[in-house]
This record gives C-alpha cells, structure tokens and sequence, in this order.
C-alpha cells in the first residue's frame, strides 16, 4: 500500500480519453502584457513582457511539435508574450492548483467538461472578450461552440474535434460471402451480414466476431442518437427517450444472441489493454472514431478495410457524435489578458491551421470548417466520410453533470448487456439520477 | 536459558521500585514525550488540517472548484439511499475477507520457503517481490492477457488437463476472485516484512529445540509461527486497510466502470469518481469518513483478539 | 545418508514449488521487456506474442530521448535520498518511543497513527496541498520529502511491532545500567532491528521512486519533474507510445530490482546478527 501505483492516472487517461491539464503556477514575474496589436512598439526600451503559463494534456512529441509548429510562431508575432508550456497529465492537478489559488494561465480542457466546471464558477467568462475582439462563432462548428458554451456564455474556445463511423474487414467479408464494397447501410443489414462472420473455434468461443455493438465507440450515445433518439430536450435531459430504450434494447439483442460471457471475452478483455481488436483482423465491424486511420496507417494490417457512416434504422439518416479538446482560463489566472492573446491565436484560425498542417496530422479533424476545407482534407476518401458527417454531428449535452450521465449510461448497459434488468428501467433509473444530481447543483450558489 | 531467567528475576524486581517511584515515570513520560515529538509535530503540522477539513467537507457540497454550501448530514443521507455506494461497500468487503486472510496464508508460506537455506535464494525472492515493482498499466494488461478466456495462458493450461476455463473478468461471477488472485501477486511486499521478521528471530531458540531433539514441524510450531505474530498482526491490519482502500488495480482494470455488472466496483474507486469526477468533493468525504468507521471497527475487532494469538516478547 | 536424501528430496520439491510460483510472479516483469523490444507493429498482436521477431533495441535509446531522462532520473534520485534519510532518522525513535517507554501518550498516539492509514488519501489530498501551500512550498520538490523527516504511520507501525518483539530485558538491564534513554535505543535496540530498518528504507526508495501523484501535483517546473512523470509523456491524445513507455519502465524498475537484490543479501547477514540476541 505505501508503493502508491504511479500509474493509477495515466491509464484512467489513457482510457477514459477525457481530460484536462494542469501543472503549478509559475510565479509570474511581470505586469499584464499589451495586446499582440502592440507589435510594433514592443522594441521599446521598458515594455515588459508577460509569461503565460500554459498547461497541456500531452508531453513528449505532442509538446515538442506544438511549441515547434505553434507556439514558435506565436511567439514570433507577439514578442511581448512568452509561453511557458507544461504537459500536467490528468485534471487532478487542475483542479487543486484551482483550489490551491494558483491555476495556470491557460488549459487545454476536454470540451465536454467545460459545461461542469463552469457551473462552478471555475472558469474566466470570455463572452466580453469575445464580443470585444469579434470572434465570430460562425467560424467553429456550432455543435463544438456549443460545447463550450453554458448558460449563454461563452467559457473556452474550441481546439479539435472528432467524429465516429463504422471500419468494416473487407477480407472477413469476402470470407463470408459478402460483396466487400457494399458495407451495411442499415441496422438490419448490420445483423444479418455480422451474423454472417460469427465464426466459433473450440471450446464454443468465438474465433471470428461480426460486430459488437459496444466495442471501442460504441456506446448507448452512439446508438441513441443512430436511431434517432435524443439526450436532452427542451432543456431537459433525457437519457430514457423512447429511441434510447430501442438501442439499448438493440445493444442488448446481441449479449442475448451471441451469448454476453462469450462475447466478453473479446470485448471487454482486449479492448482494456489497449489492443484495438479490428486490428487482429478477426472483428468484421467496428465503431471507432477518425483517429484510428493514423494508427491503420502506422499499423498495416494484413487485410483489406474500409469505413462508412455508422448504420441506422432504415429511413433514418446517418448520425455520429464528436468531442475534442478545448482552451480556457481558471478562474484565479493572473495574466488574463495575456492569456487571451495565446488562446485567440493557438485556437484561432492562425493556429489551428498551422497545427493541423504539420506533417503527422493527416487525420485530424480541426474545429473550424474552413481550416479543414483549406487543407483539402476531404480529399482523403476515409477522413472524408467523418467530415461529411461533422455538419450533423451530435454532441453530448451540455449539462454540470455530463461526467455523471456519462458513467451512469456506461453503468447500465454493461447492466444491460450483463442482463441485469430491462433496458426502459435502467434509463428511467439514470434519469433519476442525473435529475437528483442536477437539482443539487442548480441550487443557488452562496 | 537458565541464567537469562535469574537476570530477568532481578530485573523484574528492579522494574517494580522503578515503577513506583513517580520520578521514573516522569522521566518516562518526557522520553516518552521527546522521541515521539517529530511524529507529534508532524501531525500536526500536516495532517490535522486536513483531518479536519475532511470532517468539515463531508458536511458541505463542496466541489474542489467551489466551497459550496453546508447541508449537515445531506450527503450521509444521500449515500444511504445510494445503490453503487452499498454495491461498492458489498465488492470491498466480499474482496477483504477473502483476500487478506488468503495473502497471510501465501505470505507466510513462501517467505518461510524462501528463508531455507535454498539454492538461488536472492533470486527467488527477487522474483517474488517483482510484482510490486511493475507499474500497474504493465500489470493490469498482462492480466488481462493471462486471464483472457479465449487465448489466455490460465485456460490454455486449464484446457491441457481437461477443464473448460471461466470467463475470469468478463463473467460477473469469477471477476472478484480473479481480483484476489491478483492480489496474491501483490504479495511481494508482505514477504518482505515476514523475512525480516524471520531475521529476528533468535538463533539459540532453535539450537536448543533441535538439542531437545524437535523437528521442523515443531519448531515452526513453537518458535517461529509464535514470534511472528507481531508481524502476522501487522499484516493483518496493513492488509485490511489496504484491501478496503483497493484502488489502482480494479481501476484500471475496469478503466473506471466496475464491469462487468458493477462487481469490481470497488468503494474507493466510486469515492475518487465523486471526488474528482462528479466534483463532489463533500460527498467523497463523507465516503471517506464512513470507510474510516468500517475499518477502524474491524481494527478494533482484531486488536481485541490480539491477545489470545500475538506474541510479543516485550510484554511482561 | 538416508537424511541426506530425504533433505534433498525436500530441497526438491521447494525449488519445483518456488520455480512454478516464481513464474507466475516473474511474469509480469517478462512480459514488461518483451513489449519494450517488439517494433510497433508487433504490439497488437493477437494472441499475445512473448518473443518479438526482431528485437528492437532502439526502443531504449528511443525512450531515453522522448523525455529528459537523465534530468529526471537525478531529480527523482535527490528525492529517493532525501526522503528515505527522513524515514530511518524519524520512524524508528517514534516506534521506539510507541513500543518501547512507558508513557502515558503512547497509546493515543499509536491511535492516531492508525486513523491516519484509515483515511483514503484521496480526500486528504486537496487539504494537504493547501498547506503545502500555505507554507509557501508548492512549486518546490519540499513537500515530496520533508513530511519523511516527521515521520510516516505505516513505518512507525511497523517498526514499533519489531520493538514490540524484542525481548524487554535488553533495555531494562540498560536502565538498571543507568544508560540514558538515547543510548539504550541507538546502542542496544536500534541494532537488532536493522532487517526491519532496511525494510523501510527499501519500501521508502520504492515509494519516493514511483511516486506519480506526489510530483504531479507540486511540481511546477518540467525541469523538477521525476521519471514517473516522465513515463507519462508517453501517453499520446488516442492512445500511447507502448514500445517506448515499456522501455522506459525496465530503466526505471531496474534499479530498484538489482538494489532489492542486493538487500536482501543483507538480510541474510542479518541472521548473524541475531545470533546475539535473547
């Protein structure tokens, strides 16, 4: 017990995928910085310059090549601003340098948090920043400003987005005597050609798997929204929508068929160690999100693959669902102006474009339509099929307990698929829960 | 032996004046008092606060990003009507009393084996402690590796002499004993302190039971296994300790979620997701303070067999 | 001759019995070193692959470069030492003190002790930082080790349970000697407990050394950050630089498994020294 694991959060990162930076405050040594607008002037004798300090999510390469690509050139145009940047794994950090009165002067933030932390009052209000330089919200896409949006104002600017569709084998498909160019276009189609590839070794396991409907990104939010189902509706949330208790439902016809214990074994046991199971060749479809093509790239695999939007019900369109990082100021930041300027240019257009552009990031999905459109990014037929989605795409609710909601609905269908209860009682149970959770935080802050 | 005894004898009587006379046991009490004065400053220099805050907390909706508001014994009501913090309280109790009693029994075993006179000792018990050296994403992966049902190492084994495996941690039945099993890997560290306890034992204890002419049996009967137990103990109450705070491993294991149906939920992984995911920090705390009266009430419940098995020579 | 082979046959079975054990516990360890050799398209290998088809050793010079390594391993080396120092010089004289004087604190104080493992650490961490704060040390590599000088209850507790178990004669027959309270402990019990004293020590080293979230949360400045902090920089936005992060851990754990080795043959010695005692 005293060998405290050190690995504890890295993993809990590394797998939950979601989550914010922090590092220590660094003592800033001078006063408020002018705007970038004082370029000219700044060779004066006597103009101080500002440190900003600036935590990221990520070190190595990541932090090398976005102070090489990015944050060089900001320094470069703003000669008064110097940036301190410090990768702080995890919002552990964050949050107690916040509660310590010593928070960095800007964080990269999953965007999905930002709603809950800004319900507790932690994060700078930007709106007036915003109105006051015309930052013009047109130039993100409107679910991701909304993402960073609560209560009418404004607590972060966007930086990165994503979206989920469905890899098909093309090689298991031919296997099993499907067309390999014709992917499933409907759930029902989606059935019948995974039951298809089902293939048993001894023992009754399986050796080949069709699909899992909750492997990698496929959750009830996936699937909720796939046939049609929302999660918040005229600012209420509602996780038990009757199109939500379908998918669920949809979700848990598989652990039936295909029997949950056997399924687990590949689900649940491969998916933890960080082995992504399409890539064993033996998984016919998957949903997984645009990030993978670069690892399909570096990895090779020994078959042929393809991607198309994730199925839905016949007669429904196509949907997928984005998240992505953000930038924000703590509340306690003691260069906020300062820090205004590093946001505005590194979440900007300037630095979106020039993070996007650099060499490594050919299947990243920027925040702003017209950085990815510049770069010509739907030439790349399998990054295309995510863009085409990214005007629809959904985004999880912007709610103070969107963590809670998150692993409430996490918790009831691994309930569900374990055949621990129906799925129309598990979601009205989340419901509740979220609600109670709710009407705790709207209670009047003192 | 024999003279050993007429020393104590005069001791014993010595100890008796000194007993009564006040000034020894004033002067016992400032001794007292000084060699434990780092510990005493270190309390309160960083753990009173703390201690305190924790209780004050516990009592408030305090979010680590706000102090919130008081709500009394709100959160303590909360968590009675909670339904994960009564699965988790379940999962940790359940895992406690079958891991630490089975960790004691393993511990005792291989650190005796590897206190012979062995060949390769040193690299036995390397080998032994290894597993508390790795990190536990390396652990929790080769875990999952080892118990995976389709192509791990455990049910191919099992297979080779004609058992069809569980689904280890996919099956909601066998996820928390393949989490006990995972514990008795982590046993490294209680072997150290067992050998250690082993190297004080006195050595003229054994030269005069084998003179006696008594075996291994009864030696390990009447001299080893008695003159352990203040080390068995502490083993015993580190142990429950840190099986109630079970954290790292079904946490990363699990990536969080408990799966499969909630049963490695586990009490201090639902505590560090309120605290830290949910930023109810306050609920976390008052999570922290019900966890200290469980375990302090089963501590006490073991001091209060101590009596009848630890053997301390130090007591008269 | 017939005892000779009984005991090798006894001999036999605990080595048959240890190797098969030993296995499983080496296991983890194995398979630690044989990811940091595999080339980045052998990781995902399914079913799991133990022997890499080329064995890329460039993973370590690799890793060695994807962070300040030799920065980092110095930084955690001065915090390893400083801590363990604080440990040896503060436990064993509170456990004496606990175990050991009659005093009427003992007691109370052991309880303390005790309440204070009870707590998860994850409700006490925020206050903690706050003094830390306070105390105008957050920043600073300080509260990594300082708090070791001050004691900590799990080596209290342990060391006071080997007092405990030390015969009572020893320093009652220092006091009738009229030796100070000082020289019974450092000359008479001190000595005995010296497996005990490197068990602390070892667990202590092993605790500074992969500390994560003790530097995560005061150190400001990556040029004080630790190697635990370092393995960290491997984990990328979707996913992580396996090969390179298994490497660096071997380097990290090494150390720490060839010094284990090394003190447990002093334990071994520690058997002659027991032969004073009683």
């Amino acid at each position: 017990m005293i060998n405290r694991k050190p690995f504890i959060l890295f993993s809990t990162t590394l797998l939950t995928a979601a989550v914010a930076l922090s590092g220590c405050g660094s003592g800033g040594n001078s006063a408020e910085g002018g705007t970038s607008d004082s370029g000219g002037s700044s060779g004066k004798s006597g103009e101080q310059t500002t440190t900003v300090d600036f935590w990221v999510n990520w070190g190595g390469d990541f932090k090398n090549d976005y102070q090489k690509y990015v944050i060089d050139e900001f320094e470069k145009t703003h000669p008064n601003i110097k940036v301190k940047m410090t990768y702080v794994e995890g919002t552990d950090k964050l949050l107690t340098s916040i509660a310590g009165g010593n928070p960095p002067d800007v964080a990269q933030l999953d965007r999905f948090m930002v709603g809950s932390w800004a319900a507790k009052g932690s994060l700078e209000d930007l709106s007036p920043l915003i109105d006051r330089d015309g930052i013009n919200k047109d130039d993100y896409y409107p679910g991701v400003w909304a993402e960073a949006t609560y209560n009418n104002k404004v607590y972060a600017l966007p930086w990165g987005t994503d979206a989920r569709a469905l890899y098909y084998n093309k090689t298991l498909m031919q296997k099993a005597g499907l067309d390999p160019n014709k992917p499933p276009k409907t759930m029902d189609e989606l059935d019948a050609m995974s039951a298809k590839m089902f293939k048993k070794a001894g023992g009754g396991k399986y050796d080949e798997i069709g699909f899992i409907p909750w492997m990698n990104q496929g959750f009830i939010y996936t699937y909720g929204w796939a046939f049609g189902g929302k999660f918040e509706e005229n600012g209420q949330l509602t996780p038990n929508n009757p199109e939500n208790v379908k998918a669920l439902e949809w979700m848990v016809s598989y652990a039936k068929k295909y029997n949950i214990a056997t399924l687990s074994s590949f689900s649940n046991a491969m998916g933890q160690t960080g082995i992504n199971p399409f890539w064993t060749g033996k998984v016919g479809f998957i949903v997984d999100g645009n990030w993978i093509l670069n690892d399909l790239a570096k990895m090779k695999p020994n078959f042929e693959w393809g991607v198309t939007p994730i199925p839905s019900p016949a007669g429904l369109p196509s949907t997928t669902w984005s998240g992505g990082f953000s930038y924000a100021i703590p509340k306690g930041a003691k260069h906020k102006e300062a820090a205004w300027e590093l946001m505005k240019f590194i979440a900007g257009h300037d630095g979106t474009l020039l993070w996007a552009k650099r060499p490594d990031g050919t299947n990243d999905i920027t925040a702003m339509p017209k950085v990815n459109e510049e770069l010509k990014m739907d030439q790349n037929p399998n990054l295309k099929v995510f863009l085409d989605l990214m005007p629809t795409a959904k985004f999880r609710p912007v709610t103070p307990v969107g963590q809670k909601l998150w692993d409430e609905l996490a918790r009831v269908q691994d309930l569900a698929i374990n055949g621990k209860g129906q799925p129309q009682a598990l979601l009205d149970e989340v419901k509740k829960n979220v609600d109670n959770e709710l009407a705790k935080v709207s209670q009047p802050q003192s | 032996m024999a003279a050993n005894d007429n020393v104590a004898g005069t001791v014993k009587t010595v100890r008796a004046a000194k007993r009564g006379s006040s000034s020894y046991e004033r002067k016992m009490s400032l001794y007292g008092f000084l060699f434990a004065l780092p510990w005493i400053l270190g309390i309160l220099i960083f753990s009173a606060y703390p201690l305190v805050m924790s209780i004050y907390y516990s009592f408030t909706t305090y979010s680590i990003l706000d102090p919130g508001q008081w709500v009394g014994g709100g959160n303590y009501k909360d968590l009675m009507a909670d339904g994960t913090f009564w699965i988790s309280i379940y999962n940790t109790l359940y895992y406690t009393f079958i891991s630490v009693p089975l960790n004691i029994l393993v511990g005792v075993g291989l650190a005796l084996m590897l206190n012979t006179k062995i060949r390769g000792q040193g690299i036995y018990r390397t080998i032994f402690f290894l597993p508390s050296l790795v990190p536990a994403v390396a652990t929790t992966i080769i875990w999952l590796w080892l118990l995976n049902p389709q192509f791990g190492l455990v049910n191919y084994w099992l297979e080779k002499i004609g058992i069809s495996g569980p689904g280890w941690l996919g099956d909601e039945h066998w996820s928390k004993p393949s989490l006990i099993l995972m514990g008795v890997w982590g046993v490294g560290q209680a072997i150290v302190i067992y050998l250690a306890g082993l190297q004080d034992i006195p050595q003229d204890y054994y030269d005069a039971a084998e003179v006696d002419g008594a075996g291994t049996a009864l030696k390990l009967r009447h001299i080893t296994l008695p003159l352990m137990t203040p080390v068995i103990f502490f083993n015993l109450i580190m142990g429950t300790i840190g099986a109630m705070q079970n954290f790292v491993l079904p946490y990363t294991l699990t990536n969080g979620t408990g799966s499969p149906a909630n049963s490695l939920t586990m009490y201090v992984m639902y505590l560090y997701q309120n605290a830290f995911n949910y930023l109810k920090m306050g609920y976390a705390s008052a999570m922290a303070w019900i966890l200290f009266l469980i375990v302090a009430l089963l501590t006490v419940l073991i001091f209060i067999t101590q009596k009848r098995w630890v053997h301390y020579q130090g007591k008269e | 001759m017939k005892n000779m082979t009984a005991q090798r046959s006894k001999n036999l079975v605990t080595h048959l019995f240890l190797i098969l054990f030993g296995l499983f516990f080496l296991s983890p360890f194995l398979w630690l070193v044989s990811t940091s050799l595999k080339p980045d398209t052998e990781l995902f290998l399914w079913p799991p692959k133990w022997i890499p088809s080329t064995l890329m050793w460039s993973n370590y010079p690799d890793a060695i470069g994807y962070f300040p390594f030799f920065t980092y391993l110095r930084n955690t080396l001065g915090i390893t030492a400083l801590a363990t120092i604080g440990v040896l010089l503060s436990c064993p004289v509170v456990a004496y003190s606990l175990a050991r004087i009659p005093w009427k604190g003992s007691k109370p104080l052991f309880g303390i002790t005790l309440i204070l493992m009870m707590l998860p650490y994850q409700v006490t961490m925020i206050p903690i930082f706050i003094v830390f704060k306070k105390l105008g040390m957050v920043g600073t590599n300080v509260p990594l080790w300082l708090p070791a000088f001050f004691g900590a209850p799990f080596y209290i507790f342990l060391l006071r349970q080997f007092f405990m178990g030390l015969p009572r004669e020893l320093e009652d027959a220092g006091r009738i000697d009229g030796a100070s309270e000082m020289r019974i402990y450092s000359r008479i019990m001190l000595p005995l407990c010296k497996p005990a004293l490197l068990t602390v020590a070892l667990f202590q080293i092993i605790g500074s050394w992969t500390d994560y979230q003790g530097p995560l949360i005061y150190l400001s400045d990556e040029s004080q950050y630790t190697l635990m902090l370092g393995l960290s920089s491997f984990l990328t936005q979707h996913g992580a630089e396996w090969q390179m992060m298994m490497a660096a851990n071997v380097m990290i754990t090494l150390p720490i498994i060839v010094l284990y080795f090394v003190v447990q043959k002093a334990f071994i010695q520690g058997i002659t020294f027991s032969g004073i005692k009683g």
